[in-house]
């Protein structure tokens, strides 16, 4: 963890994507989902401090690691592009606050991408600190 | 779709790097010399102006291309897009992507609207807009139960989304479930954690550095007063809306003010004042004035805000200022709660160095801005525009600790030299001192004071000081036992006791063995220990005793005393109520002169028999206390001086009127300031001499 100038602390994020991401990046991507073309998919792991966990916001147990099509909408976007799918979720999990994050590119093949994502997601490990 | 921001740990706030010299002048500085920013301003707006316009439209157009070059110089001057665009930052269409920013749909308010909260934040490194500090955006959230449709907002420049993401940074209020739409968005350079209810887990979207609004401020130098705006709201702040423009205060800071209060900024100091004291503000000319500048953030309507050189008061309905020392003083007595009450008007300049502010007790602070003193002041009439102040009264404070001190105290400074003859009277079990103190100065003694069962050692110090060859005891068993009165005949060669059971017949045995004969009398009521004491300096200055009687009659003894005296004229103190017409036409009827002093009460009482004594001199004292009357008696018929009454806390206006009236010189105050304050203490300074 980095606590930045003003007392801000910089938590742990985890950026996949199927395509290539700039360099800088910001947590949720705001800029690189610009660049997605259809079948891009992008997931985003963000991790919260010690003081978000088990709050009503994170109360759900376990980060999510099999999502539907259902599941995935134009509206539930940082920032709301065309042609863009997005999941948001937040879960505490092994003792610690996380926000996961999706963004889908392309509707055509939303089925496939979500099948990417999954098996993403199914290899994720998450500890207690 | 790409941007051309450079790096964002590069990028300022403009967005692209401009030449030193390009850097604007702040928005609230006059400037004579012309710079790369203007001229351009002024080129630009001349080309663009090919057709005819009116004055009014041309300045409203050279203001927005100003902006444009402001923050977004380089873009603005090389790409096809408008000045709007360049306010307003990249990203600026609803179909980008983007929530609005809530000035733009909010009235120009920096707050999240009704049905709406804070729901999460990211931050902007490295902003002009913060003093080269982060920047935070807080999203603002549909709350649950609320509604709204998404839109396109219909701001000048502003057209991102309202109520169309459904997304959550998720460090705000996070006691609410859930993920509902980004309403709007507010801008912050304090961080989200010490402004609201959100943690400090960190999120950065430097990519977002150029969005903006045009209901927000300008993005480039802003002043402090203008990010202290923002953050309290803008239009929804408690302030409300700024009125006019942010100008020069005193000493190289500056103000402005809202429709609800203002705000005066200087040095690292920024604060503002709402309400009436707002107002009282601005009505002093805010930091042009003499308060200078508000020290800490005020809303409501508190009992008093502070600025750097002074203060307003709440003064039940209305807000008064006091300023530099006049506040000083004011605060040192306790302003409101103080003798001197609330303020009653702004203070303000008189002719000369004076400046004053006056008080519900009718005193003036008064300050001389020559010497830099300050006093309280009856009267600002005598003021000398030459800086000179006027004489005021000397006010001398005689007390000890307790009520045998006091006596003694005063003991000390009548009979610095010894005494012959001492009296001494119990301290308050039954009264039967009231012809005392003209006895006393009759045969120029000092009184003290002793316990029923005992000599208190302030008492008996002082008969050894004085050395007495005789001690007359005043009072029963009641008041003096055979104990003491035994033991008083170790300290002088001859102890005597005056006494009845009956004060009515204490006073006559008094004067029967203090006065071989008086032309004058002094009669008070057997029950007006108060008056029998104030107007004691009337019968020593007229060599005369004072005797007592019951309301309705004359006793006979009483009678026979003022007989044996051969005395051919009677002074009544107190109104009929308490010595009656029926005693006035029994004395005539003796053939005696009788005159009446009296007043509506005890207190006027006292101040008319004020007027028969001649004297620049006064005494005052508590009229509640027995032991305070009587030292105070003992006081003044040395000289004799005339004695007024006051309160603890307070002086009252028969006492008032009698002093502003007859300027004494020196005021002698007798009690410790449990009977008679500090404060009305140093209000008696104020009172004009002769």
């Amino acid at each position: 963890m980095q606590v930045d100038e003003a007392g801000g602390v910089v938590m742990p994020v985890t950026h996949v994507a199927n395509f290539a991401l700039p360099a800088a990046l910001d947590v949720f991507c705001s800029q690189a989902v610009e660049t997605m073309a259809p079948g891009d998919n992008l997931v985003a792991l963000v991790e919260y401090g010690p003081a978000e966990v088990d709050t009503p916001l994170f109360e759900r147990r376990g980060v999510p690691r099999r999502l539907r099509v259902a599941d995935f909408s134009p509206k539930s976007l940082n920032r709301t592009l065309p042609d863009q799918v997005g999941y948001q979720e937040f879960a505490t999990e092994a003792g610690r606050a996380f926000c996961l994050y999706v963004v889908l590119a392309g509707r055509q093949a939303i089925g496939r991408s979500v099948q990417d994502v999954n098996a993403v997601l199914s290899t994720l490990v998450l500890e207690p600190r | 779709m790409t941007t051309t921001l450079a790096p964002d740990t590069a990028a300022t706030d403009t967005g692209a790097v401009t030449p030193a010299t390009a850097t604007p002048a702040p928005a609230t500085r006059a400037t004579t010399s012309t710079t790369w920013t203007e001229r351009t301003v002024e080129a630009i707006t001349r080309r663009l102006s090919s057709t005819k316009l009116g004055r009014r439209s041309f300045l409203t157009r050279a203001a927005l291309i100003g902006s444009a070059l402001a923050v977004d110089p380089i873009g603005f001057l090389i790409k096809p897009q408008s000045a709007w665009a360049s306010v307003c930052g990249l990203e600026n269409e609803c179909n980008q992507g983007w929530s609005a920013f809530c000035a733009t749909i909010n009235d120009g308010a920096n707050t999240c609207p009704s049905g709406s909260y804070a729901a999460g934040w990211w931050k902007i490194d490295n902003t002009t807009f913060c003093s080269g500090r982060a920047r935070y955006i807080v999203d603002c959230n549909r709350s649950p139960g609320a509604s709204c449709s998404c839109r396109c907002a219909n701001g000048d420049c502003d057209r991102r989304r309202v109520c169309c993401n459904n997304f959550r940074y998720g460090q705000c209020n996070t006691q609410v479930r859930g993920t509902t739409e980004v309403v709007c968005r507010i801008v912050l350079c304090t961080p989200p954690w010490e402004w609201g209810n959100c943690t400090t887990t960190s999120a950065t979207s430097n990519g977002t550095r150029t969005h903006w609004s045009s209901r927000l401020p300008s993005r480039t130098d802003p002043t402090p007063i203008t990010v202290t705006w923002l953050e309290l709201g803008l239009t929804g702040s408690v302030l409300g809306d700024m009125v006019g423009v942010e100008r020069d205060g005193l000493r190289g800071g500056t103000w402005a003010v809202f429709d609800n209060g203002a705000m005066g900024s200087r040095g690292n100091s920024t604060h503002y004042v709402t309400g009436p004291h707002g107002d009282a503000y601005v009505d002093r000319s805010g930091a042009e004035g003499p308060l200078g500048y508000p020290v800490r953030d005020t809303t409501g309507n508190p009992r008093a805000v502070r600025y750097d050189t002074g203060s307003t008061y709440r003064a039940g309905n209305d807000v008064w200022a006091m300023d530099d020392g006049i506040d000083d003083y004011y605060r040192a007595w306790g302003e409101q709660s103080g003798w001197m009450g609330a303020p009653t008007d702004h203070a303000g300049p008189l002719p000369g160095p004076w400046r004053a502010g006056p008080t519900a007790s009718d005193w003036w602070v008064v300050h001389n801005t020559d010497d830099g003193d300050t006093r309280p002041m009856r009267s600002i009439e005598q003021l000398d525009p030459d800086g000179v102040w006027p004489k005021t009264a000397v006010a001398r404070r005689t007390a000890g600790d307790n009520r045998w001190d006091t006596a003694a105290a005063v003991s000390q400074e009548t009979h610095p030299s010894g005494a012959d003859t001492v009296f001494v009277v119990g301290d308050g079990r039954s009264i039967h001192t009231h012809g005392v103190p003209a006895a006393a100065a009759h045969l120029d003694a000092p009184i003290l004071f002793v316990r029923q069962g005992s000599i208190p050692s302030e008492t008996r110090d002082e008969i050894q000081r004085l050395d007495p060859q005789r001690i007359i005891a005043v009072g029963t068993g009641v008041d003096i036992n055979r104990r003491v009165y035994a033991q008083l005949g170790d300290l002088a060669p001859s102890v005597e006791r005056w006494a009845d059971r009956r004060r009515i017949i204490t006073a006559v045995e008094v004067s029967r063995n203090a006065f071989a004969s008086a032309d004058d009398v002094v009669l008070t009521n057997d029950q007006s220990h108060r008056l029998a004491m104030t107007s004691a300096p009337l019968a020593a200055s007229l060599s005369a005793p004072t005797l007592i009687t019951a309301t309705s009659r004359l006793l006979p003894v009483v009678a026979q005393e003022i007989d044996r005296l051969g005395a051919n004229r009677v002074t009544i103190v107190g109104n009929p109520d308490s010595v009656s017409n029926a005693v006035v036409v029994d004395l005539e009827d003796r053939g005696l002169d009788v005159r009446r002093v009296s007043g509506s009460s005890d207190l006027t009482t006292t101040a008319n028999v004020y007027n028969l004594i001649p004297s620049a001199r006064i005494v005052v004292t508590e009229g509640d206390a027995f032991s305070n009357l009587v030292s105070a008696a003992s006081l003044a018929v040395r000289r004799p001086l005339p004695i007024l009454l006051v309160n603890e806390n307070s002086i009252p206006n028969p006492t008032d009127q009698k002093i502003l009236w007859r300027r004494p010189d020196i005021i002698k105050i007798v009690g410790h300031d449990r009977s008679v304050s500090h404060g009305v203490g140093e209000a008696l300074k104020g009172y004009p001499a002769v």
